[in-house]
């Protein structure tokens, strides 16, 4: 799994690509930990790369999530495919996240 | 046809599965889709064994056994181990997780959640001092 990061004003967006499961995902964990540490607030995930993603993607998604929403910020998806789609339906995290179709349509949302 | 594979009780023997899983792909005509769910069911039953299945000293000093079996309707899952009996399916392998609030989110069922929502059909058994899963995706 690679994650690549951008800044558009105080949003941070990372691009995850490859494959978020059991083996990768204290990857992501440790990187969404250092970046609430250093004070982000607002968090894009643009998931359009990311090929594949098992319960423990899931987890650490929701981890990041309680934790950037106890200190008042936002975290936001975008370009989940058809399955990754449906993996959060059925696990009911589409209720939770707000989810966007594209980077651009998700950045355009961002309460300021 | 059939495949086989036996990983360690470690964590990082999971990636091994993406071996399996490319033999899968390069020897029958099986869409991305359904790959992926194979993969997933795998991948969730084999890491809760490895996680809660056994004592914490005894990490990487049992196999887990791995069997898909392709035929013309359907592809079968046989995974088998030596780990604490454990029958998911008395652990709420059918359950939602609809949850509302960030709050409420149960965290602890989601994998088992997966596996059952993408299996047709599933079945286990503890025989001879192992757990035995069989699950079933026919072909549509």
């Amino acid at each position: 799994m690679n994650i690549l990061k951008n800044s558009v004003d105080e949003t941070i967006v990372l691009d995850i690509e490859g494959r978020l499961d059991t083996t990768s995902y204290p990857q992501l964990e440790a990187y969404m930990g250092d970046l609430l540490k250093q004070g982000a607030t607002k968090i894009v995930l643009n998931l359009s790369s990311l090929d594949y993603i098992s319960s423990s993607g899931l987890r650490v998604i929701l981890k990041t999530l309680k934790e950037i929403d106890q200190k008042g910020g936002a975290l936001y998806l975008c370009g989940l495919n058809d399955h990754i789609m449906e993996i959060f339906e059925v696990s009911g995290f589409t209720e939770l996240f707000q989810i966007y179709s594209t980077r651009e349509e998700a950045l355009n949302n961002i309460d300021s | 046809m059939k495949y086989r594979l036996q990983i360690n009780n470690r964590i990082s023997e999971i990636s091994r599965l993406e071996d399996l899983m490319q033999e899968l792909e390069n020897r029958n005509n099986l869409t991305e889709r359904l790959l992926h769910e194979v993969n997933l069911i795998i991948e969730e039953l084999v890491s809760n064994t490895i996680l809660y299945g056994y004592p914490v000293e005894e990490e990487n000093k049992h196999h887990i056994d791995i069997e898909i079996i392709v035929s013309r309707k359907s592809l079968r899952i046989h995974i088998s181990d030596d780990a604490f009996p454990f029958n998911p399916l008395e652990s709420g392998l059918k359950e939602s997780n609809k949850a509302k609030e960030i709050s409420e989110v149960n965290v602890g069922g989601l994998g088992l959640g997966l596996v059952g929502y993408y299996s047709d059909e599933i079945k286990y058994a503890y025989l001879q001092n192992r757990n035995h899963i069989w699950i079933v995706k026919y072909f549509t």
